[in-house]
């Protein structure tokens, strides 16, 4: 049974300091409730289940992936909802051609993104 | 005999011309007109009315018994043999001018008798005083129970400083036969592609003999088995063409491994453009993220500036983020100056020792600032061999700052959480009295350390163990050290934690004597 309270929480995991601070400011700002982590093993192992509407996950990471980071999380959360954010497309082009072909495209947010897209992006994957 | 020509009686008379009985053939000529034919057996002699015949004459008497006739069948007969004799064989002193003059006849014949073939082929490679030529249209012989024989016949051949050549083709069983001998002989091999259409051997020596051999069955293991006929010749034209026969192929396969040389060039100009075709793929893959990734944080700090919360955090980090875009800016400019030699060094002279001390001072302070949430040390050692503060470099100072401040951010990025660094100065005179002095720089950290993986190609572009950066930094410094005429390395330290680079660079002055000492920051 998923908690569910009024604020949509996100969960950021990026290994670029200012990207998560960022993103964890203006969200909290326009009425999100973030998590946000630089180290994705950390990530994980603070992953609360069942708790977050959304996770943005980088895929260029050191330890573990965002694919990896992908998956772990599926599951054990198969209702969140996961997006990837990524400033290197051959990058994640590598990984989805390989192993993912599950994921559409309409799940990967290009860096840099303006505030207004991300906002969108957003209230699509929550519809 | 000597009557008949006092008598003008006309006298002719056959036999062979040997070395040993040209005296008395050149007394025959002065009484008869003589003719030489090769292999003539007893004797006959024969006029109009009568015939004579004995086996053989000893000291020019005849022998006791003989045959004789009168008979006009018997004695024409006899003229019509005679005739026929006379027409076969050549002039007497034209043999004896041969023998005089030592030339060898000439002679084509076609040989049927495998074994006759097996001999003459040895007896005209072991007769070989200054070339062989040796087209192989199989390997049948390098393969045949007389191997070793032809083997020996070559090298011994070869040691008689014979020049060899051998023409055989690319595909053949007796590949390292062939190989070896070629090796450990002055023998050349030439390896020619499109198999030959007849399956004959050609065997040219001294440009005077030709053997070719027609081979009837390529499968037998016994020379005398695998041969069918053989022409054999010593005629100067016949055995002309074979040499030009043997010398356009052997132009041809010159051509052939130069066409292969060409093609290997050419995969390997292939293989280097898509190399670099990849490089140029991964250097916009990775400008691109590092391009990204900073403007995307200034783009959101920026937005998050209309609101009223944390203005100098947002501030702070767009300037960060600027700063940083500007570095890949400048590294992506050197690399384009390096790569087009462009790299423009605007040198001076200035003390190594002052400009170290300043950079590390710079960097101290920063690290010493109470937001740094790290803790790392640094010391710095000055080991001198010459006195007086002139250690002086003739350098880019700016370049200079641009490869240490290089390494220094290199040696904090992978200090996980708290370590320290050790920046030894080294001035020395240089190992021999003629040679320059140089300045060694020396800095050690207690981070990760380069991993295997990276270690053999750490100063080529891209090449960076870390998931932030462009791996461009290395490649730069290694080059403007380089174009200062000195060298960088790195290595892992031994003890197991962190690495060490290093660099060198030529000293202006080397006259100065020893002294050493040591300076802590």
């Amino acid at each position: 049974m998923k908690i569910k309270k009024n604020k949509i929480k996100i969960l950021i995991v990026d290994d670029e300091d200012d990207i998560t601070l960022s993103f964890k400011r203006i969200l909290e700002i326009h009425g999100f409730e973030v998590d946000a982590f630089n180290d994705s093993k950390l990530a994980l192992s603070k992953f609360k289940v069942n708790y977050y509407d959304i996770a943005l996950l980088d895929i260029k990471m050191p330890y573990i992936d965002g694919f990896d980071l992908y998956k772990k999380i599926k599951e054990m959360d198969d209702n969140i909802k996961i997006c990837f954010l990524t400033a290197s497309e051959a990058y994640y082009q590598k990984f989805r051609e390989k192993d993912y072909h599950e994921l559409s495209r309409d799940l990967f947010i290009q860096k840099p993104i303006e505030l207004e897209e991300l906002l969108k992006r957003l209230a699509y994957l929550m519809k | 005999m000597f009557d008949l020509k006092k008598r003008n009686v006309k006298c002719r008379f056959i036999t062979e011309v040997t070395k040993e009985n040209i005296a008395f053939c050149k007394e025959l000529l002065k009484i008869a007109a003589v003719h030489h034919l090769p292999g003539l057996k007893g004797n006959f002699a024969v006029n109009e009315n009568e015939y004579i015949a004995s086996a053989t004459m000893k000291n020019l008497q005849l022998l006791s018994q003989v045959v004789y006739s009168n008979s006009k069948a018997v004695v024409e007969q006899h003229n019509f043999f005679f005739e026929n004799l006379w027409d076969k064989s050549i002039s007497a002193t034209e043999k004896i001018d041969e023998i005089e003059k030592g030339i060898v006849p000439e002679i084509v014949a076609v040989i049927k008798n495998p074994l006759e073939i097996k001999n003459i082929y040895f007896d005209v490679l072991k007769s070989s005083v200054t070339e062989i030529m040796l087209i192989l249209t199989t390997s049948t012989v390098f393969l045949s129970e007389e191997n070793d024989e032809l083997m020996q016949s070559l090298i011994d051949a070869s040691n008689r400083n014979v020049k060899i050549r051998i023409i055989t083709p690319s595909f053949s069983n007796a590949k390292n036969e062939i190989d070896n001998l070629s090796q450990k002989n002055k023998i050349e091999v030439r390896r020619i592609e499109s198999p030959f259409d007849a399956p004959i051997n050609i065997l040219v020596v001294d440009e005077k003999y030709s053997l070719i051999v027609e081979l009837k069955n390529d499968t037998k293991q016994k020379f005398t088995e695998a041969v069918g006929s053989a022409i054999y010749s010593t005629s100067q034209p016949n055995v002309i063409s074979f040499v030009t026969i043997f010398d356009t192929l052997w132009k041809q396969t010159e051509l052939y491994e130069k066409l292969k040389d060409a093609d290997n060039l050419k995969e390997e100009y292939i293989k280097k453009l898509r190399v670099a075709d990849k490089a140029k793929d991964e250097f916009v893959n990775i400008a691109a993220h590092e391009l990204r990734t900073p403007t995307q944080s200034i783009l959101t700090f920026a937005n998050l500036l209309k609101y009223d919360v944390n203005k100098n955090e947002s501030i702070e980090a767009i300037y960060r983020n600027a700063k940083r875009l500007n570095v890949l800016i400048k590294n992506i400019l050197d690399v384009t100056k390096i790569e087009s030699n462009k790299l423009v060094l605007h040198q001076e002279n200035f003390n190594i020792n002052d400009l170290l001390t300043t950079v590390i001072k710079d960097y101290t302070r920063q690290l010493k600032k109470p937001t740094y949430k790290r803790r790392i040390k640094v010391y710095y050692t000055l080991q001198s061999e010459i006195l007086g503060p002139d250690a002086l470099i003739h350098a880019d100072k700016e370049r200079i700052i641009q490869v240490i401040s290089n390494l220094l951010d290199n040696a904090i990025k992978f200090i996980e959480k708290d370590g320290l660094i050790r920046i030894t100065l080294k001035i020395s005179k240089g190992e021999s009295p003629h040679a320059n002095g140089y300045a060694e720089i020396i800095i050690k950290d207690s981070g990760s350390g380069i991993s295997e993986e990276i270690l053999p190609h750490l100063f080529s572009k891209f090449s960076t163990r870390s998931f932030q950066g462009t791996g461009l930094g290395l490649y730069i410094s290694k080059n403007i050290i380089e174009s200062h005429s000195g060298s960088m390395w790195a290595e892992n330290n031994k003890d197991g934690k962190g690495a060490t680079f290093s660099f060198r660079i030529p000293l202006i002055k080397t006259d100065l004597i020893q002294n050493s000492s040591g300076v802590s920051i």
